[in-house]
């Protein structure tokens, strides 16, 4: 049963374009409209991918990660609440929660498998992807390689995301303003690795 | 400022790019919970037909323990359909010793009709 106030989002005509479309999606969604569902995590899917690829994620491991991300979207809709934030905010938590785990987790499968390697255990090489060789994969690498941990965040959440500065901050745990001058920082050292003697990256893009 | 944008348009387009690459992928399908406790009851049942069913030999008969004191000896006792072997825990009384099986768990012991040999001589 929808409420009052969620009817109300459903009904109104949306004041803001793609964002509000997807948080009309995802409350239609929560009702059980199976349309809805597929139509939003189609128009959701693009930008979790580029977020994630902004953050750093392998490009060989984006698709699962968005799969899963979408998943746990989909088990907790019910739990998405319009009044409290936008849809990609929303989500966009999720998906960064998921990457961190990831990360850990990637970090955790090295030192065991450089453990087992130390033993003397032979381990088979990661089987060459088609996407090792794509240019852009290598420009991602080396530009993201170069941010902190939060710029990384913020540029893929608030530059890439296109989510506002609000809603950033939100996310992170950080003022609106930090996530400006934070994003701010991170433009500069972007820009001087792309004009610099290593930035031929920026041409083969 | 127009090398920050740089940067980042860089970024930007770089990420596009990979994103186009990058294969669509359909939705993974999950079985819900009730689909997963059925299979699982089913797996379960299978296992336990299957235990049921494999014939089990039946256990070697058990090397008899060292002879009994008292004077008797218990050479093996028929507990719950199969025979064990036996030690004397307690005096031998009107034909029938306190005994438990040889894996020495006296708590289980409990007084049955054994066969009791004087030693040496026959039943």
């Amino acid at each position: 049963m929808i409420d009052s106030s969620l009817e109300a989002i459903v009904t109104s005509p949306p004041p803001g374009g793609a964002a509000s479309d997807l948080a009309r999606l995802a409350v239609a969604a929560r009702v059980g409209r199976g349309a809805e569902e597929e139509r939003l995590w189609q128009a959701a899917r693009p930008r979790l991918v580029r977020i994630a690829l902004a953050l750093g994620v392998p490009a060989a491991d984006v698709p699962d990660l968005v799969q899963d991300v979408l998943f746990a979207a989909h088990r907790a809709l019910t739990r998405f609440d319009p009044a409290v934030g936008s849809f990609e905010g929303w989500i966009g938590a999720i998906l960064i929660r998921r990457a961190r785990n990831l990360a850990r987790s990637r970090r955790r499968r090295r030192l065991f498998l450089h453990a087992l390697r130390a033993i003397g255990l032979p381990i088979a090489p990661r089987a060459s992807r088609t996407l090792d060789c794509v240019e852009a994969r290598l420009v991602v690498e080396r530009l993201v390689s170069r941010l902190s941990g939060s710029q990384r965040d913020v540029v893929a959440l608030y530059e890439i995301g296109e989510l506002g500065a609000d809603e950033t901050a939100r996310i992170l745990g950080l003022t609106p303003a930090g996530v400006r001058s934070i994003a701010r920082d991170a433009r500069r050292r972007l820009g001087e690795q792309a004009r610099g003697p290593e930035g031929a990256g920026k041409e083969g893009s | 400022m127009n090398d920050e944008r740089d940067g980042i348009d860089a970024l930007r387009r770089a990420i596009d790019e990979l994103a186009e690459r990058l294969p669509a992928g359909l939705p993974r399908r999950r079985l819900p919970s009730a689909s997963r406790v059925v299979v699982a009851a089913v797996v379960a049942a299978a296992a336990i037909a299957v235990y049921r069913l494999v014939p089990r030999e039946a256990p070697a008969p058990a090397v008899l323990s060292t002879p009994a004191a008292l004077g008797v000896e218990v050479k093996v006792l028929r507990v719950r359909g199969r025979e064990v072997a036996a030690r004397v825990f307690d005096v031998a009384r009107a034909g029938t010793v306190v005994v438990a099986p040889a894996n020495g768990r006296r708590s289980v012991a409990r007084p049955i009709g054994a066969v009791v040999i004087p030693k040496g001589g026959v039943q």
